[in-house]
C-alpha cells in the first residue's frame, strides 16, 4: 500500500513537472494565437477586436510566474482555455470529442494487437519449429518492417477503393444517426475495421517476437521441465508455468503502448480521415492553435503517466518478487 | 531377492548438433531395485542428468532418445502414449532438480506448487489438497507458515527441502535426485540427506542419487553406478566398490578425493582432460588417460565383464 502511494506521489510530480514544461515551451516560440487568429481576417478586424481577442485567450502583459499560477489553476479547474481552430468551442470540448474515437480506435487496435500477438508468441515457443513457429514469426516481422502509413493506404486503395468493401474514411457515415442503436454501432464497426486492421498487422510482430523469445528461454528453464515431469497436464504448463512467467517484459511494453495511443494514432486517423485526437493534432498545428495543441499535449502526458501506473499495480499483482521488494 | 524397478536396457540419448549427433548415453545397460539407493556418478557432460530426464521423457530438445527401452514394472515407458506418460509421471517416478534456485516457480506460491501436482493427479477438493501440502511441508521439517511464501523468501536449503517435499507429494516408487545438494553447503547438504534417507526408510522408494562427489555417495547408496563419457564403466555394491574398484577410472575417481584419516595418502587427480563426446576415443574410452592400459584398449571396445553378483565393470582388465 505504501509503495503504491509513493508511485503515485512520483506520478503527481511527473504530471507537475509536465504541465509546467508545457506551459512553458509554447511561449518559447515567437507569435501567439491572437495574432495568428488576426492574421486570419485578413485585416477585416479592428485593433480594438485584437485586444478583445488577447483578452480571451489570456494573453496579458502580466509577469511569466503570475501567468504560470492562473494557468495551474485553470488546468487544475479543467479548463484549458479556448480553441483557435473552432473558435470559440473551448479546448477541453474539442479535445473530449476526439479522444472518444481515439481511445476507442487505438485501444482497441492495442488490445487486439497485443492479446493475438502474444497468444501466437505462446504458439510459436509451445510447438517450437512448428508450422506457426516457421512461418507466422518471420511475416509478421517483414509486414511489421514496411512504413505504416504505406501500408495503411495500400490497404485503404485495395479494400477501401478498389474493392469498396470498406469506407473510405470517417468514425461513421452520415446516414446512420449516433446513440445507442444497431445500425450505428454496425456502421462504427464498419469504419474501424481498416484503420484498426492494419495497426494490428503492422505492429503484431512486436508482440509476437517478444513473447516467442521470452517463452523459448522461459520454457528451458527448470521449473518448466518439474512442471512438465510433476505431470501436469501440457495446457497448464504453458499457461500457468511458461507464458505467465513470460508475460511480465510484455506487460510493460503493454503499458507504454496503451500511453502512446492517444499520441500514436497521428497516422492512422490522418490516412482514414478519423476524427480523433491525431487528427485534431495536425488541425492544432497547421492553424497554430496553441491552446488546443497545449491540451492535447496534456492529456497524451497523463494519459502516459497513467497507463505506466497501472502497469505498475498489474506487475504488483503478476509478480511476488516486487511485492517482496516494496514491502 | 531384489526385484527390479527399473530395467535399462540398451538407452541411447543423443543430442543433435550442427557438426552432426552427439551421443550423450551409449547404449546403457542399468536396473534400479525396488527400495534401493542407486548413486550414479561422474564426470560433467558423462550423462548422469540426461539419464535423469531421460527417464521422465523431460529432455529438452534438441537431445533425443534414439534406441532401448526403459521398462518401468515391466512396461516401457518410452512407448507410453502422452496421457498414459502424464499419469506415470510423479505418481511412479519424480525428481529432484540440481538447481535449487530455478526449479521453483518464482511467480507462484509453495502451495500453488504442490496442490497443482495434487490436483493434476488425484480427485480432491482444494481444502483437502492444501492439509495434504501442510503434512509434505511437515515431512521435510519445513513450517507450515511456509505454505504461502514464494520461491525468494525462502533460503536455499528450504528451497530443495520444498522441492523434495513436491517429489514426495504422490508418494511415488521412485524418487530421482539430481546433485540436490549442489548449491548448499556441507550442514545443510548433509541435513538433507539425512532426511532423504530416513523418509526412504519410511516410504521405502527407490532413489537414483546422482552426483559428482564420490564420497558422499558412497556413504549414502547402496549400489553406485560409474558413468565414463556417456558410457557406464562400473556399476557393484557401493562397499565393494569402494574396497576392490575394478575399473581404472573408479580407481582414479576414489584416489581423487582427500581422506579425513590420519596419515592417509595425499589425493592424487586423473591426468588428462574428459574425452570429447563430439570426436571420443577408439576403443575404451577412458585409454588414453589410464595408466594401465594395454594394446587392446584403444582398438576394442571393453564389454561389460560381470565380477561379482551385481559387480559389472566394463575394463579389458576384468576380466
Amino acid at each position: 500500500m505504501r509503495y503504491i502511494l509513493k508511485r503515485l506521489g512520483f506520478y503527481l510530480l511527473a504530471a507537475w513537472v509536465a504541465v509546467t514544461l508545457n506551459f512553458f515551451l509554447p511561449r518559447l516560440m515567437p507569435g501567439d494565437p491572437a495574432t495568428a487568429l488576426f492574421a486570419r481576417f485578413r485585416g477585416m478586424l479592428a485593433p480594438e477586436a485584437m485586444d478583445a481577442l488577447r483578452e480571451t485567450f489570456g494573453l496579458t502583459e502580466a509577469p511569466l510566474l503570475i501567468q504560470y499560477f492562473t494557468y495551474l489553476g485553470h488546468v487544475f479547474k479543467g479548463d484549458l482555455g479556448i480553441s483557435v481552430a473552432y473558435f470559440p468551442a473551448p479546448v477541453l470540448q474539442v479535445i473530449g470529442n476526439g479522444l472518444v474515437w481515439t481511445v476507442f480506435l487505438a485501444g482497441t487496435a492495442v488490445v487486439i494487437s497485443f492479446v493475438v500477438g502474444t497468444l501466437l508468441g505462446v504458439t510459436a515457443a509451445w510447438w517450437r519449429f512448428g508450422k506457426v513457429d516457421t512461418f507466422v514469426p518471420p511475416t509478421a516481422a517483414l509486414i511489421g518492417a514496411f512504413p505504416y502509413f504505406w501500408l495503411a493506404m495500400v490497404a485503404l486503395y485495395v479494400f477501401g477503393f478498389k474493392l469498396g468493401w470498406f469506407p473510405l474514411g470517417h468514425a461513421y457515415g452520415d446516414y446512420v444517426t449516433p446513440g445507442f442503436n444497431f445500425e450505428f454501432i454496425a456502421d462504427v464497426a464498419r469504419h474501424a475495421v481498416l484503420p484498426v486492421g492494419t495497426v494490428v498487422i503492422a505492429t503484431l510482430g512486436g508482440w509476437l517476437l517478444t513473447m516467442r523469445n521470452t517463452m523459448v528461454s522461459v520454457l528451458g528453464r527448470d521449473y518448466v521441465n518439474l512442471a512438465r515431469a510433476k505431470g501436469l497436464p501440457p495446457r497448464q504448463v504453458a499457461l500457468r508455468y511458461a507464458a505467465r512467467n513470460a508475460l511480465l517484459p510484455s506487460v510493460t511494453g503493454f503499458g507504454m503502448a496503451l500511453g502512446f495511443v492517444l499520441g500514436g494514432s497521428l497516422l492512422t486517423e490522418i490516412v482514414f480521415s478519423y476524427p480523433g485526437q491525431g487528427y485534431l493534432l495536425v488541425q492544432a498545428v497547421r492553424s497554430q492553435d496553441y491552446p488546443l495543441m497545449q491540451g492535447i499535449f496534456l492529456v497524451i502526458t497523463l494519459a502516459v503517466l497513467g497507463a505506466n501506473f497501472i502497469v505498475d499495480l498489474v506487475s504488483l499483482w503478476l509478480d511476488p518478487r516486487i511485492r517482496e521488494s516494496v514491502s | 531377492m531384489p526385484e527390479p524397478i527399473i530395467e535399462i536396457r540398451d538407452l541411447c540419448v543423443d543430442y543433435v548438433t550442427d557438426e552432426g549427433p552427439v551421443r550423450a548415453i551409449d547404449r546403457l545397460n542399468l536396473v534400479v531395485e525396488r527400495g534401493e539407493v542407486l548413486g550414479i556418478a561422474g564426470e560433467s557432460g558423462s550423462g548422469k542428468t540426461t539419464l535423469a530426464k531421460a527417464l521422465l521423457r523431460i529432455l529438452p530438445p534438441p537431445a533425443v532418445i534414439t534406441g532401448g527401452e526403459v521398462l518401468f514394472k515391466g512396461r516401457d515407458i518410452l512407448s507410453m502414449d502422452d496421457e498414459e506418460l502424464r499419469r506415470m509421471r510423479w505418481r511412479e517416478i519424480s525428481m529432484v532438480f540440481q538447481s535449487a534456485m530455478d526449479a521453483l516457480n518464482p511467480v507462484i506460491s509453495v502451495v500453488g506448487q504442490i496442490t497443482d501436482t495434487l490436483l493434476a493427479h488425484d480427485e480432491c477438493s482444494a481444502e483437502e489438497a492444501r492439509a495434504r501440502a501442510g503434512k509434505l511441508l511437515d515431512l521435510v521439517g519445513i513450517p507450515r507458515e511456509r505454505l504461502d511464501s514464494f520461491a525468494h523468501q525462502l533460503s536455499g536449503g528450504m528451497r530443495q527441502r520444498v522441492g523434495i517435499a513436491i517429489a514426495l507429494a504422490m508418494r511415488p516408487s521412485v524418487v530421482i535426485l539430481d546433485e540436490p545438494t549442489t548449491a548448499l553447503d556441507v550442514i545443510v547438504e548433509r541435513e538433507i540427506l539425512e532426511r532423504i534417507r530416513e523418509l526412504q526408510r519410511e516410504f521405502g522408494f527407490a532413489v537414483i542419487f546422482i552426483t559428482h562427489d564420490l564420497a558422499r555417495m558412497l556413504q549414502v547408496s547402496d549400489r553406485v553406478a560409474i558413468f565414463y563419457a556417456a558410457r557406464l564403466a562400473e556399476v557393484g555394491p557401493a562397499a565393494e566398490l569402494r574396497r576392490a574398484p575394478r575399473h581404472p577410472y573408479t580407481e582414479g575417481l576414489l584416489q581423487a578425493f582427500p581422506s579425513v584419516h590420519p596419515g592417509a595418502r595425499t589425493p592424487r587427480s586423473i591426468p588428462g582432460q574428459p574425452a570429447s563426446l563430439l570426436n571420443p576415443p577408439s576403443g575404451c574410452r577412458f585409454h588414453p588417460r589410464c595408466a594401465r592400459a594395454i594394446e587392446i584398449c584403444p582398438k576394442e571396445e571393453p564389454g561389460p565383464t560381470e565380477i561379482g553378483p551385481g559387480h559389472v565393470a566394463a575394463c579389458h582388465l576384468a576380466k
